[in-house]
C-alpha cells in the first residue's frame, strides 16, 4: 500500500494567531473550568492571561528537552 | 524606654538571659513604638498585647528559675507574617476570607520560636494571599515605607520589613516564593533571607505554590538573621519537604571571613539594568566585598525568559489548586487584583505546569553546572529602589519595564531552583531609599551565605541607619 502524505504542503504555526477574546475566555471558564465569571472578571482574566502565556511560552521545547518533570516531595524512609 | 532601634535581637536575649532586662520591658518598648507608629505604617494587622506581656511574663519566670540557657531568643519581640497559623490568634493571610480565621495550633516554626523565648507582639501586614509585591491591601490597609511613607516597602512580607526597619520588632518571619522576604527588605534596609526549599517545616502556612513556599527569618542584621534560622531550621514529620539531619551551627559561620570565598557577579543577565542609584550601591558593595579577602569574577548565566516562564506556569497552577475552593465559592470576597490571579491559574493546562516542571528541572541542572567555579552568587536584590504608591512601572535602560518584571526577574530563579539566597542592605540611594544585595548560595549552605553577608556587614554601617520617621522617638 503506498501511504500519500496529504499535508506536506502545510505549515503547523507554532503559536495560534488570535488573541484570546472575551467569549473565549467567557465559554472556556463555563464549559472547562465551570466556573461563571462576571464581564469585568472576564476582562480582567484576558488582560492577565494575554502576558501570562506569552511568558509561559517562552519555554521552548529546547528549554523542556527530555527532562522529567521535578518534583516537589522527597520520599522518606518508612519506619519499619 | 528601651530603644530598640539601637538593639540588636541577640543584644536583648542575652541582656534578658543576664537579668539586665526583663522580657516584659522589651515587650513593652515593641508595643509601645507600635502603637505610635502602626496607624502611620500599617505594619500590622492584628497587635497581639496580652498574650505578648503574658508571653513576656512567662519568659521572666523561666529565666529567673534558671533556665535562660534554653532560651536563645529570650524575650525578642517578633513579628510573624500573617500567612503562619498562631494558636488562639485570627491569622487572615491578607485576605478578607480569612478575616476570622483563628488557629487551633501554632505552625512548626511559629512553635519553635515561642520554644526559644520568642514574644509574639502581633501578625504582619502582607500583600493578599502573598500573592503581590506591594503589601497594600485593600482590606487591612496600605502598608508604608518606613523611610519614606509616600513609597511601597514592597511584598508580599512588607509589613515585616517595615517593623523591623522602625524598631517595632527585632524579629521576624515571613514566606519567600518568588522574593517575598528578600525584596521589602532591599527596599526597607533590612536583612531577608529565603532559605534552601525544605530547610525550615512549612507546616501552618496558608500555601501559595507548594513546589517553591520556603519560610525564612527577617531581622535587621546577619547575625540576628542567622540565630532565628537556627531555631526554626530543622526536619518536621508535618512537612514532607524538610531534610533530615542536623542543622548547621550558623553562629560559627559569621566570623569566618571573605578569604577564599569566589564571588560569581552575573553582568549580562542580573546587573545589566539598574536604577542609577541602585547601580552605584552594587558597584561599591562588589568593591567591599573584594576589598574584604573575596575573589569576583564574571558569570555568563542562560537567558531568564524561560525561567520566568517556568516560575509563572507553576506558581499559577498550584495557587489555584491550592486554593480551588476558595476560587469556586468566595472568589467575591478577594479583592479586584487578587481574584483572577488564583482563577487564571485553572485555565493553565496540566502540560504547561509540567513544562514549568521540567524547565525546572534543567535550570536546577544548568546552574549546578555553573556554581563550580564560584561559591556565592552576587546581584541587587532589586533593580529600582521602593517606588511609590500607584507606580506599575520602572524606567530601566531607557524602557518601562512592568514592576513585576522589575522586582521579580532577579529573586524568582532561585525560587525555581530552590537555592538558598538572602538580601542585605549595601547603601542608599541619593533620594535616601535603600538598596539591597542579594547573595545566593549552593543548596543547604546557608552558611556560606551568613559568612559572606557578616563579612560585608562588619566592613559597613548601613544596617545601623534609621529611618527618619523613628528619629527622636522614645
Amino acid at each position: 500500500m503506498h501511504i500519500v502524505c496529504v499535508y506536506e504542503d502545510l505549515t503547523m504555526p507554532d503559536r495560534p494567531d488570535q488573541p484570546i477574546d472575551d467569549e473565549t475566555i467567557a465559554r472556556f471558564a463555563k464549559v472547562q473550568v465551570k466556573i461563571t465569571l462576571a464581564d469585568p472578571e472576564v476582562g480582567a482574566i484576558k488582560t492577565l492571561l494575554d502576558g501570562l502565556l506569552g511568558e509561559i511560552r517562552q519555554m521552548s521545547f529546547r528549554d523542556r528537552g527530555s527532562a522529567e518533570p521535578e518534583t516537589s516531595v522527597i520520599v522518606q524512609e518508612w519506619p519499619s | 524606654m528601651i530603644d530598640l532601634t539601637t538593639m540588636t535581637a541577640q543584644k536583648a536575649a542575652a541582656a534578658v538571659r543576664r537579668r539586665e532586662l526583663t522580657a516584659v520591658a522589651v515587650t513593652e518598648a515593641s508595643l509601645a513604638r507600635i502603637e505610635k507608629l502602626n496607624d502611620t505604617l500599617h505594619a500590622f494587622i492584628t497587635v497581639t498585647k496580652d498574650q505578648a506581656l503574658a508571653a513576656a511574663a512567662d519568659v521572666d519566670r523561666k529565666v529567673a528559675a534558671g533556665q535562660g540557657g534554653k532560651l536563645p531568643l529570650a524575650g525578642v519581640p517578633t513579628a510573624i507574617k500573617d500567612s503562619f497559623w498562631t494558636k488562639g490568634v485570627r491569622t487572615t493571610g491578607g485576605t478578607r476570607v480569612f478575616a476570622k480565621f483563628v488557629p487551633d495550633e501554632d505552625a512548626t516554626a511559629v512553635e519553635r520560636l515561642k520554644s526559644a523565648g520568642c514574644v509574639i507582639v502581633g501578625k504582619s501586614l502582607m500583600h493578599e494571599m502573598a500573592y503581590g509585591f506591594t503589601s497594600r491591601n485593600p482590606f487591612y490597609g496600605d502598608c508604608k515605607n518606613p523611610w519614606d511613607i509616600t513609597r511601597i516597602p514592597g511584598g508580599s512580607s512588607g509589613g515585616n520589613a517595615a517593623a523591623l526597619a522602625s524598631g517595632m520588632v527585632l524579629a521576624s518571619i515571613g514566606g519567600d516564593t518568588g522574593g517575598s522576604n528578600r525584596q521589602p527588605a532591599a527596599l526597607c534596609g533590612v536583612v531577608g533571607v529565603k532559605v534552601t526549599y525544605g530547610r525550615v517545616s512549612r507546616h501552618g502556612g496558608i500555601p501559595l505554590s507548594w513546589s517553591m513556599d520556603t519560610v525564612g527569618p527577617m531581622a535587621r542584621t546577619v547575625g540576628d538573621a542567622a540565630a532565628i534560622l537556627q531555631v526554626i531550621a530543622g526536619f518536621d514529620p508535618k512537612d514532607p519537604a524538610t531534610r533530615r539531619g542536623d542543622v548547621p551551627n550558623y553562629a560559627s559561620a559569621l566570623e569566618r571571613g571573605l578569604n577564599g570565598i569566589r564571588v560569581g557577579v552575573p553582568h549580562d543577565q542580573f546587573l545589566s539594568r539598574m536604577e542609577p542609584g541602585v547601580a552605584a550601591a552594587i558597584q561599591d558593595a562588589l568593591g567591599v566585598l573584594k576589598h574584604a579577602g573575596a575573589t569576583l569574577s564574571d558569570v555568563r548565566f542562560p537567558p531568564l525568559d524561560p525561567v520566568v516562564g517556568a516560575h509563572r506556569a507553576i506558581i499559577f497552577s498550584e495557587a489555584a489548586a491550592a486554593h480551588e475552593e476558595m476560587i469556586r465559592t468566595k472568589s467575591a470576597e478577594l479583592s479586584d487584583e487578587v481574584r483572577p490571579l488564583l482563577q487564571a491559574g485553572l485555565f493553565l493546562t496540566a502540560a504547561q505546569y509540567l513544562a514549568g516542571q521540567q524547565v525546572r528541572r534543567n535550570t536546577i541542572e544548568a546552574y549546578r553546572s555553573l556554581w563550580r567555579s564560584f561559591d556565592i552568587l552576587v546581584t541587587p536584590t532589586s533593580p529600582v529602589a521602593a517606588p511609590a504608591m500607584g507606580a506599575t512601572t520602572a524606567l530601566l535602560g531607557g524602557q518601562d519595564v512592568p514592576l513585576l518584571r522589575a522586582f521579580l526577574d532577579l529573586t524568582l530563579p532561585f525560587n525555581l531552583t530552590g537555592q538558598p539566597a538572602i538580601s542585605i542592605p549595601c547603601g542608599f540611594t541619593r533620594e535616601g531609599l535603600p538598596v539591597g544585595l542579594q547573595l545566593v548560595g549552593r543548596p543547604w549552605d546557608e552558611a556560606t551565605l551568613f559568612c559572606a553577608a557578616a563579612a560585608y556587614e562588619s566592613a559597613t554601617d548601613w544596617h545601623k541607619r534609621r529611618p527618619a520617621i523613628v528619629m527622636g522617638l522614645k
